[in-house]
């Protein structure tokens, strides 16, 4: 006997999501003049244009419907002879002009929020590229304001406003993303947001947090069969497992993360890099001769990946190359990755980081090789401290100079 | 509770201009013009927290500089705020930092946006914001930027005197979904979150020098002195007068953030695996 169902399954019903809504950020830390930092950026005649183009802008995305009165008749005229004075930057003044006759221009409101945020969105990259970084982030949010169903446009605020140092923000901004793109189907953007919030995470400190924003994005990746962004998930979860200290864990993450990737992913070098600093980790636990091939294991994969072009990620990679020809008993290759790493430090010019690179390479220096080379890197320490006036920094030195730095069992048998 | 209308005070020599104004305050606002700085400053110390007051920097000054009295108005009231309307020139951008200095939280700029739509949004933009500048500049750095959405849309909603409702609806949401956001961001429930918020707007006002006790009980909807008391007792452990003396903003502002980092706690414990 054939049995029907007599209820039919209920077809699957899509989910209202409802979108978070997001910290707009509108100068408040500085003050309450709306786009205030603009004109704080950018103190001259360009900064008044920019700051009145911005409100033109989230006027214009402000008022639905009709927008032919919203803006004076003498207005556009007003703006032009502004941009054509301000001396603006050739390519930049062309995009200004298009958007104030976007926004200002007869008709009023014929143009689509979707060439508006085009426009404010190249406003906002020349901004971020000339240094004045909020004034982008500003650009960014009117043009994600112009689209507000744009998964990419909360994103594009969210990755400006981490680049920008502005952590609130950004996360505010990723969650939009993430919601927006459920909306949408965008499970590029989704992914993408849930990785930024991910490594957000783990600048914070959050391991636990990130770990569950990775695994996330590794889910999503996974389903929308996104081979690369599942690379990056993976990456995510290395670094997670290697500050946990799971080794297991970590390995396995490393090998996921650098077949996804691929051979040419600009991520591959950080998941090498980590996956070195994993193998010496362990390593510090394990007999004599083994630990010597974990160390030249290493050895060989940092030395795969230098130069690297980073500044910053090239010293760090030079100290875990130091760290791994120690472990490996290479001392010629040891006397040369020290020099490479001060030349890379070098590199970096008088700078704070600099500065910092050269105390912690300082003591690196005492632990692995001995305290003259300490003693270099700490004078190279102090005299670019001396320079920039990093009073914390020179500070930091003096008490580092009276503790004896204590050399390993290696450094001392040598 | 109740709040009285939003007043809008106008202090500006162009007629046409107040009768734009008047037109863009429709029924939302009640207008009323002044003549001279001194009117407008004792008028603002009776006004209820949802006012909003656009201003001619330059009047009563014959160069085009910013009037001194602006600057009295915005140290005897920073908890208002204050609309320029002026005609921006290229290379007012000094100008324009010095009235940001002062408190200024937005500008109409005359032959440009000084359109009905146009002036509509920005009296509806401008409300508020002092009280959001000062929340955000008090929260912590490490809260979510949901959570710091929802305080910013809460201090929003209390400058007109609104409820749970009112809250939800500024942040596009449910009531239901509010109350979940809010749980998931780790703050205390919409209610107790816009009546801190409150707490923190009467204490706002007590920071302006100008305004008495009794005006602010009053203009934060209350009966009498004695009900912001109640209220301010058993929210911060202080009277009105006390807050006044201790710097009513700071100290009722840093007994909110306890209770935030009290109530996060709690919620961390009871849920460990919450998400931001």
């Amino acid at each position: 006997m054939v049995t029907t169902r007599s209820t039919a399954v209920p077809s699957r019903s899509f989910r209202r999501w409802c979108v978070p809504a997001v910290q707009f950020d509108d100068s408040f830390h500085d003050d309450m003049l709306e786009g205030g930092i603009i004109l704080r950026e950018i103190p001259d005649e360009r900064g008044v244009v920019l700051w009145a183009t911005y409100r033109d802008a989230l006027l214009w995305n402000s008022t639905g419907g009709s927008r032919s009165n919203l803006f004076s008749s003498a207005a556009l005229t007003r703006r032009f002879q502004q941009i054509e004075t301000a001396a603006i930057n050739g390519n930049i003044s062309a995009v200004l002009r298009t958007l104030t006759i976007l926004t200002l221009g007869p008709p009023a409101g014929s143009a689509g929020p979707v060439e508006i945020a085009d426009h404010c969105g190249r406003i906002a990259e020349w901004a971020e590229t000339a240094g004045f970084r909020r004034t982008g982030v500003h650009f960014a949010q009117a043009a994600a304001a112009s689209i507000p169903d744009s998964a990419t446009a909360a994103l594009r605020v969210g990755q400006m406003a981490t680049r920008s140092l502005l952590p609130e923000l950004a996360s505010s901004w990723f969650n939009r993303a993430v919601a927006l793109g459920r909306r949408t189907g965008d499970s590029e953007s989704i992914t993408s947001a849930l990785l930024e919030l991910g490594r957000l995470s783990l600048t914070r400190g959050e391991v636990g947090q990130a770990e569950s924003w990775f695994a996330f994005a590794a889910r999503v990746a996974r389903r929308a069969g996104h081979r690369t962004m599942r690379g990056e998930a993976a990456q995510g979860l290395l670094e997670v497992a290697a500050a946990s200290r799971h080794y297991a864990l970590a390995f396995q993450h490393a090998r996921r993360a650098l077949r996804l990737l691929g051979a040419s992913h600009p991520l591959r070098p950080a998941v090498l890099h980590r996956l070195a600093e994993v193998i010496l980790q362990k390593a510090e636990v394990l007999s004599n001769p083994d630990r010597s091939d974990a160390g030249l294991r290493a050895f060989r994969m940092v030395s795969s990946i230098l130069p690297r072009p980073d500044g910053v990620e090239n010293v760090r990679s030079y100290f875990v190359l130091l760290r791994a020809a120690l472990t490996a008993k290479l001392q010629p290759e040891l006397e040369v990755a020290w020099f490479a790493a001060i030349a890379a430090i070098g590199d970096l010019g008088e700078t704070r980081v600099a500065a910092r690179l050269y105390m912690e390479l300082a003591v690196i220096g005492a632990e692995i090789i001995d305290r003259r080379r300490a003693d270099d890197a700490l004078v190279r320490a102090q005299l670019v401290g001396a320079r920039i006036g990093d009073t914390a920094l020179l500070a930091e030195l003096e008490t580092l100079q009276l503790r004896p730095l204590v050399r390993t069992p290696e450094a001392s048998s040598r | 509770m109740k709040i009285s209308p939003r007043p809008l005070f106008v202090l500006h020599h162009d007629e046409q201009f107040i009768g734009l104004i008047a037109r863009a305050a429709g029924h939302q606002y009640g207008l009323h013009s002044f003549r001279t700085w001194t009117e407008l400053h004792a008028a603002i110390s009776a006004a209820p927290p949802s006012l909003l007051v656009v201003v001619d920097p330059f009047s009563g000054v014959v160069e085009r500089e910013i009037a001194p009295e602006l600057r009295t108005l915005a140290l005897d009231f920073p908890s208002t705020p204050l609309i320029a309307a002026f005609s921006i020139r290229q290379t007012d951008s000094e100008m324009l930092l010095r009235l940001a200095k002062y408190g200024v939280c937005s500008v109409i700029n005359i032959g440009h946006d000084d359109t009905l739509p146009a002036v509509i949004q920005r009296l509806a933009g401008a409300l508020g914001r002092p009280l959001k500048h000062l929340v955000t500049l008090a929260l912590p750095t490490n809260l979510p930027g949901r959570a710091h959405a929802i305080i910013d849309a809460a201090a929003e909603t209390v400058t007109f005197g609104g409820d749970a409702r009112d809250l939800a609806g500024a942040l596009d949401m449910s009531r239901r979904t509010l109350l979940r956001w809010v749980l998931a961001s780790k703050l205390p429930a919409p209610r107790r979150l816009l009546a801190w918020m409150r707490i923190l707007l009467a204490a706002n006002l007590l920071d302006d020098r100008a305004r008495g006790v009794a005006d602010v009980a009053r203009t934060c909807g209350y009966s009498s002195d004695s009900g912001l008391r109640r209220i301010t007792t058993r929210f911060t452990g202080y009277s009105p007068t006390e807050l006044r003396q201790r710097g009513a903003f700071a100290r009722a502002s840093k007994a909110f953030l306890e209770e935030l980092a009290l109530h996060r706690d709690d919620v961390a414990r009871d849920r460990p695996t919450g998400a931001e």
